[in-house]
């Protein structure tokens, strides 16, 4: 079939052809090539031309010596964030953040859109969906001081709620036990409406005879969401998840910023955070760059892995 | 076909509009070199032809950053008057506070998009600055044009933004009051419990008990506190200055030697105490978290009138103050009084000193003539320049009843104006800052002796480049405040403090105590030698 | 073909569940506006404005009449539009070329869109190039480096694969090159991943601030974001910092200012998305793939 000849012409398009073969198809593809041009324009001037701008991480930045001129400490900066007395406290506590995140903004979403493709009634659906991204334009700014008023320890509701039964005042925000799910439930609520766009653009293009199908076959509801809908929009879904991958060290600096203070360091101070404390005192570019690039190290290399698992068991990747 | 239309016509639209909508230009407006200006990075004798017009370009961080505001076109008219020559004054204005930093450095980054003078609070890229020869000596232009600004600030000031070279790279732009807090307290509680005004540490707290345990606004209800404030330890610092400690700084013994204040053993009398009165619920349990993080949350809980007692601004005083507008609806028979400060078992006590540094400061980059610029500079130092674009004409935009400041005009009306668009440019906090009632003048001064037993105590370092401090501090301050706020809110027995001076050797303690000692010395003998250099080169010009 | 009654349960369930979750997603929303409309003079009592403290219109006047929201919505509304309009085009163009398996080199286009995904020159090599290139001041430098992103390709790419082949060969076999392929069958098609992504493209610029920081001098030039950022913290600056004792403004609340101007910025972006939602139709491809 049609799959079968791709695949053939990947493999001679990727194997170092006669030149023949290679003018013949950028001939053939010359439309995709033009196609391709403005924005990779954009891209290699825009992103590449600045790129030089990750050796900061290995210098000692002088803006006014520029690049060319500051001094070169190869890995010391490096070497410095790895050495931090707390270096495996606010690793761990990134890498557990963003986990919980990552997870949850994956999963929830997907069944919020599966329930919201269930809503019959036309006006209904349409305003709940766009009433429940509505957190997602909140700042964390303004959301953080909604949130501290409601977990306050004085008169927060939560607390106000204990007291009615009996119970005693915690202070939440200051409490290593709750602060990391304060993290993460306050994410879920404020993502997952928005999550639920891209999953609903996809369910929108799932072919309607296939449900038919279905139910044709004797499925009911769940059934044809797990057998119709789920593989349908399989392939969104792994890219998503391969792409959120982007993110598995960004645990969230404004909103831990914001909520966090001394009494929860030790759950809830983060690589992000921990820099930005450094900064304050120092103005060391070079070390937020340091910091930064080993974020995106280990963001490129789970992606990488990842993807290849993804195409080794037959689905198609980022590319 | 018409997907096709529709996409080209959205771009060719777009485009349209990108390219039609006018933009400034490149550059932006005002930070070159003006042409008109004479010979530029130089100390010599200005050579300036009096009738050519001077362009200046300013970085302006305060007020509503209006552009073309009449603000600006009445300090062009005083400048014009006061230097003979017509000026055009060009705002640069600076982003918000987190921005803040970025901007600054993308501006100085290039020849082109520096300011003349350029407004910036502390930092480390100063003396990269200097190193890079972008910022000019502004000592010659003072002696010859700066009489007013060396007559406002003191010699102490002035010795911090001193080079030992012999010269000036900066002055500075907002030197704070000498003390500007004080405890304040409730005393329409006091009276109602029966209390008197306290004056020691023992008084103190019983006062902040009773606050929270004897239902002082009588409402039957359990919700009141001894004690609120911001999660920073100057709201604490009633209790660590009653023992002579202040955590953030280096402090010096008796025994002539410094120590930083975070290890000093009075310092677990301090947190011990704290943890009793938390755990009693007289502290309020906002103050530990990122709960009152904000000064306006603070401020909403002065004026909601729950707590006691604070440590916080004498500006609470001006009745202009919005925390005490609302304070006055809220509790109408409510009544805050400032009190001197509460002294501990050894009778010592004292208010937070300012430092007299000043937290902002100006630099004259190297694309003007630094003649014209401190011209420029000494005019908006005058009293009546300053009040005139602080406040706008008396009669036309204030009045002063009784010699009370009232404003005559609302709001966004002076933001209109551009009233505060100069700020922070020379600031004076004296009798022109017509803002502070007498009562709140008053009180300013007072302040100036209570809070001095406590600024011969703290070491104020000059030094920018603290290597040690800089690589260290950083941990240790993580440290620190997650033992202390710990201790205070009982997570943590109060033998956490012992485990947190041990470690501080360990953590670089040792070579932070090291270069502090070294650094004080050095700056002992620079003061020596400022002394001479200021009693030749600034006295006579006064 | 009637619902069961498990069906019909599950649909009031449902329904009964969205509307709980409706009241509580709202609830952000709703305390911003209560909290906007409230009296600053109040406002300090707390509470969880289930309706305004007293009431008052100040923090709104304080927002409307700045001196430059009415450039900072023009700089964003431009912004925004042209941004919009070129990054969702260049966005599908560019994942569209490389959603060809056929296409050589594609692998390497592929990773050239991730890595930026994941690595980037840092603020000073980016100022400097705008600089360079004498588009300080310019909305080119608010609309052209953030036009398109690595993730929008790759989701809109995946979007672009899950189209049958069938329908462009058979296009081909009446002779249609690649162009009229992408713009008279693919992108019709593709109606809802074009207005998700142009969604997302627009929700960014609009809400964006620091390119105006990095890129404009001139505050003529600044996005609305950041002239409501200024706004909030001047407010804070003249009410809370002692010391600096510039204020004309000494019955204003820096919380109801906040809700104000979070309300005046988000409505305009928040009207979007309803009027896109016809195109997130069911079903478009009934009828045009057999069997």
């Amino acid at each position: 079939m049609e799959a079968s000849r791709e695949t053939t012409a990947a493999v001679h398009s990727s194997s170092v052809a006669s030149g023949r073969t290679l003018w013949k198809d950028l001939a053939r593809d010359r439309y995709l090539y033009l196609l391709l041009l403005p924005g990779l324009f954009l891209i290699l001037l825009f992103r590449y031309a600045p790129m030089y701008g990750i050796v900061i991480a290995f210098q000692d930045f002088n803006i006014f010596k520029g690049v060319k001129g500051s001094e070169w400490v190869g890995f010391d900066q490096f070497s410095r964030l790895f050495h931090s007395p707390d270096f495996y406290e606010i690793l761990r506590n990134t890498v557990l953040i963003s986990l919980y995140k990552l997870a949850a903004s994956f999963s929830i979403p997907i069944i919020l859109s599966l329930l919201l493709n269930e809503l019959k009634h036309v006006l209904f659906k349409r305003v709940t969906q766009s009433i429940i991204y509505l957190p997602h334009f909140v700042s964390w700014v303004i959301f953080s001081g909604i949130i501290i008023s409601f977990l306050n320890p004085v008169d927060g509701l939560f607390n106000m709620i204990a007291s009615q039964f009996g119970g005693a005042k915690t202070d939440y925000l200051g409490s290593s036990a709750y602060f990391r799910s304060i993290l993460v439930l306050s994410d879920i609520y404020k993502e997952v409406g928005w999550g639920t766009i891209i999953y609903l653009a996809a369910i929108s293009g799932v072919n309607a005879d296939l449900y038919e199908a279905a139910r044709i076959d004797g499925a009911n509801k769940g059934r044809q969401m797990w057998h119709v809908t789920l593989p349908a929009i399989r392939p969104v879904i792994i890219i998503l998840v391969i792409l959120s991958l982007a993110n598995i060290l960004e645990a969230g600096f404004q909103q831990v910023f914001l909520l966090y203070s001394p009494l929860v360091y030790d759950v809830g101070d983060i690589i992000d955070t921990y820099v930005y404390r450094v900064g304050i005192q120092e103005a060391n570019y070079s070390y937020a760059t340091a910091a930064g690039l080993f974020k995106s190290f280990v963001a490129m290399v789970l992606i990488v892995s990842v993807n290849k698992l993804v195409k080794m068991s037959g689905q198609d990747g980022l590319w | 076909m018409k997907r096709k239309l529709s996409m080209t016509a959205m771009l060719v639209l777009a485009l349209a509009v990108t390219a039609c909508s006018g933009n400034s230009g490149n550059g932006g407006k005002g930070s070159e070199a003006s042409p008109a200006n004479s010979p530029q990075a130089g100390g010599d004798a200005a050579t300036t032809k009096p009738a050519e017009p001077l362009n200046i370009s300013m970085a302006l961080m305060a007020g509503p950053k209006t552009p073309n505001s009449w603000a600006e076109k009445a300090l062009e008219e005083e400048l014009a008057a006061k230097l003979g020559r017509s000026v055009n004054v060009e705002p640069v204005f600076l982003p918000d506070w987190s921005e803040l930093n970025t901007k600054i450095n993308l501006l100085m980054s290039g020849k082109d998009t520096r300011p003349n003078i350029l407004w910036t609070g502390d930092t480390k890229e100063y003396l990269k600055w200097v190193d890079a020869d972008i910022v000019q000596d502004v000592t010659p232009s003072l002696q010859k044009y700066g009489k007013e600004i060396i007559n406002y600030y003191t010699k102490d000031t002035l010795f911090y933004h001193w080079d030992p070279s012999g010269k000036m790279f900066r002055i500075p732009a907002d030197v704070p009051e000498a003390s500007y807090m004080t405890t304040i307290i409730r005393k329409d509680w006091l009276d109602k419990l029966g209390l008197q005004v306290p004056k020691t540490l023992d008084e103190y707290v019983e006062a902040l008990r009773a606050f929270t345990k004897d239902d002082p606004d009588g409402n039957g209800k359990n919700d009141t506190y001894g004690l609120s404030g911001d999660n920073y330890y100057r709201s604490l610092l009633p209790f660590f200055y009653a023992y002579g400690v202040d955590v953030e700084n280096f402090i010096r013994q008796d025994d002539g030697s410094i120590k930083f204040g975070s290890v000093m053993p009075e310092v677990k009398t301090v947190l011990e105490l704290l943890q009793t009165l938390y755990k009693e619920g007289v502290i309020d349990p906002r103050m530990s978290t990122s709960a009152n993080s904000s000064d306006q949350i603070v401020n909403d809980i002065y004026a909601s009138g729950k707590a006691g007692s604070f440590y916080r601004f004498v500006d609470y005083f001006n009745p202009g103050n919005s925390a005490a507008v609302s304070f006055k609806k809220l509790n109408p028979n409510g009544e805050y009084i400032s009190i001197d400060p509460i002294v501990g078992p050894s009778g010592f006590g004292s208010d937070q000193p300012d430092p007299g540094i000043g937290w902002c400061y100006l630099v004259i980059t190297d694309t003007t003539n630094v003649d014209d610029a401190v011209q420029v500079l000494n005019t908006m130092a005058t009293p009546e320049t300053f009040k005139l674009f602080t406040f706008g004409k008396e009669g036309e935009h204030y009045e002063m009843k009784d010699g009370i400041f009232t404003p005559t005009i609302a709001p966004d009306e002076g933001s209109k104006l551009g009233l505060g668009n100069f700020g922070w440019y020379i600031q004076r906090k004296d009798a022109a800052n017509i803002k502070n009632t007498p009562e709140v003048t008053a009180l300013f001064e007072s302040k100036k002796t209570t809070s001095q037993p406590m600024r011969e105590k703290i070491v104020v370092f000059k030094a920018l480049d603290r290597p040690e401090w800089d690589k260290y501090s950083a941990d240790i301050k993580k440290e620190r405040d997650e033992t202390f706020w710990s201790i205070i809110t009982g997570k943590k027995p109060a033998s956490a403090f012992d485990e947190f001076v041990a470690k501080y050797e360990k953590m670089g303690g040792k070579q932070i105590d090291e270069e502090a000692a070294g650094l004080l010395d050095k700056q002992d003998e620079e003061h020596k030698q400022y002394e001479a250099w200021y009693s030749e080169n600034i006295e006579p010009f006064k | 073909m009637g619902l069961t009654r498990g069906e019909k349960a599950f649909s009031v369930l449902n329904y009964l569940f969205f509307t709980v979750l409706m009241i509580v997603m709202i609830y952000p929303f709703w305390y911003m506006v209560m909290g906007s409309l409230s009296d600053p003079i109040y406002v300090a009592d707390g509470g969880f404005f289930l309706k305004p403290a007293g009431f008052s219109l100040s923090a709104y006047e304080a927002v409307l009449k700045n001196v430059s929201i009415l450039t900072g919505f023009r700089v964003t509304f431009i912004s925004t539009v042209g941004g919009t309009a070129i990054g969702t085009f260049l966005t599908a163009t560019t994942a569209y070329a490389i959603s060809k398996r056929r296409l050589r080199g594609r692998m390497v286009f592929a990773f050239l869109v991730l890595f930026t995904m994941l690595f980037n020159g840092g603020l000073v090599p980016s100022y400097l190039l705008i600089k360079e290139l004498n588009m300080i001041n310019t909305y080119w430098a608010l609309i052209l480096p953030a036009a398109i992103g690595a993730w929008n390709i790759f989701v809109m790419q995946s979007f672009f694969r899950g189209i049958p082949e069938e329908l462009e060969e058979a296009a081909k076999m009446d002779g249609a090159n690649d162009l009229t392929v992408f713009f008279r069958i693919v992108l019709p098609l593709s109606k809802a991943v074009l207005a998700t992504i142009g969604l997302f493209i627009a929700v960014w610029y609009w809400n964006d601030f620091f390119s105006s920081v990095l890129y404009s001098t001139d505050k003529e030039m600044w996005q609305l974001q950041m002239v409501l950022k200024d706004l909030i913290s001047n407010t804070s600056n003249a009410i809370a910092q002692a010391g600096i004792s510039i204020s004309y403004q000494s019955e204003v609340n820096e919380f109801t200012i906040k809700m104000a101007s979070i309300i005046v910025s988000s409505v305009p972006i928040l009207l979007v998305y309803p009027f896109l939602q016809k195109h997130f139709v069911k079903g478009a491809l009934i009828g045009s793939v057999k069997g």
